[in-house]
């Protein structure tokens, strides 16, 4: 004879700790949904009608001053790159976000397509988050292995497809790709999972 | 499917309940109501066994074969 077996309704500490990361990653990216959102609508803005703001943004007076420096003497580069060539690095990628966006103060024509090029890689990138962020909040509900989070999974690794694709970024495809292999395998277990529930 | 489960039939005959018989197999009467209602996709014969042995039948009073049911698998002709 059988007895009936009771649920237990005590959730395990691997469950509560499943829930606690749902809610810490749903908080942070909630958080950065709205700042991302408001970063990309001040970007696109600053594009298309002041590209200088972002120039100036880049190309702060000390390191305009220090760029002038190198400028004028030479062996202060070798200098600085042999002390200090991760500032080197940074101060090298200033100058070049300065000049992308100088070629916009000069050329206006051109910001419109800008607009619509970051336009479209920020919305993928709010989606994204976004997606994330259906994903911590099914976490912090209990619910880990289930059809909604395969598929949360396989829209993640197409938003990061795309992205990658656009940004043509190796790495960025790769963890896509993963991700979306991910989702679909949990897919099929599912899917073999109902068909086994069925199997008497 | 054309196999049909008689488990309905069987029960009746003997006077007994799906629990009663849950009790005496040792399996779920969520199992055993998806056995009796014809959604289960498979049988295992130690399942099988033990129903035979607690309702003191034989497989072929619990299962039975429509022709006219197309088949369930596409590959296999119908005979």
């Amino acid at each position: 004879m059988s007895t009936p077996e009771t649920p237990s309704t005590t959730p395990s500490l691997i469950d509560r700790r499943i829930r606690l990361a749902g809610k810490i990653g749903r908080v942070l990216c909630t958080t950065l949904l709205l700042g991302g959102t408001l970063l990309l609508l001040w970007f696109l803005g600053a594009v298309a009608t002041q590209p200088e703001a972002i120039v100036k943004l880049n190309l702060t007076p000390d390191r305009q001053e220090q760029i002038a420096g190198f400028k004028r003497e030479p062996a202060k580069l070798a200098e600085f790159l042999q002390r200090q060539p991760e500032e080197l690095m940074t101060l090298a990628y200033h100058q070049a976000e300065a000049n992308k966006y100088q070629a916009l103060v000069d050329l206006p024509s051109k910001r419109g397509g800008t607009v619509a090029v970051a336009g479209l890689l920020g919305v993928l990138v709010l989606g994204f988050v976004w997606l994330l962020r259906q994903l911590f909040a099914a976490f912090a509900d209990g619910q880990v292995i289930t059809a909604d989070n395969a598929r949360t999974l396989r829209r993640l690794g197409i938003t990061l497809l795309i992205v990658g694709g656009l940004g043509l970024n190796v790495g960025v495809i790769i963890t896509g790709l993963l991700l979306l292999i991910l989702g679909w395998n949990l897919q099929q277990a599912l899917a073999l999972q109902a068909e086994q529930a069925l199997v008497i | 499917m054309a196999l049909i489960i008689r488990l309905d039939v069987a029960l009746a005959r003997r006077k007994m309940t799906l629990t009663e018989l849950s009790d005496k197999v040792g399996i779920t009467l969520a199992n055993l109501s998806v056995l009796k209602t014809g959604k289960a996709k498979a049988i295992r014969f130690s399942t099988l066994e033990a129903i035979c042995r607690a309702l003191d039948c034989q497989p072929g009073e619990l299962l039975e074969f429509d022709a006219s049911t197309p088949p369930l698998l596409a590959d296999h002709p119908e005979a």
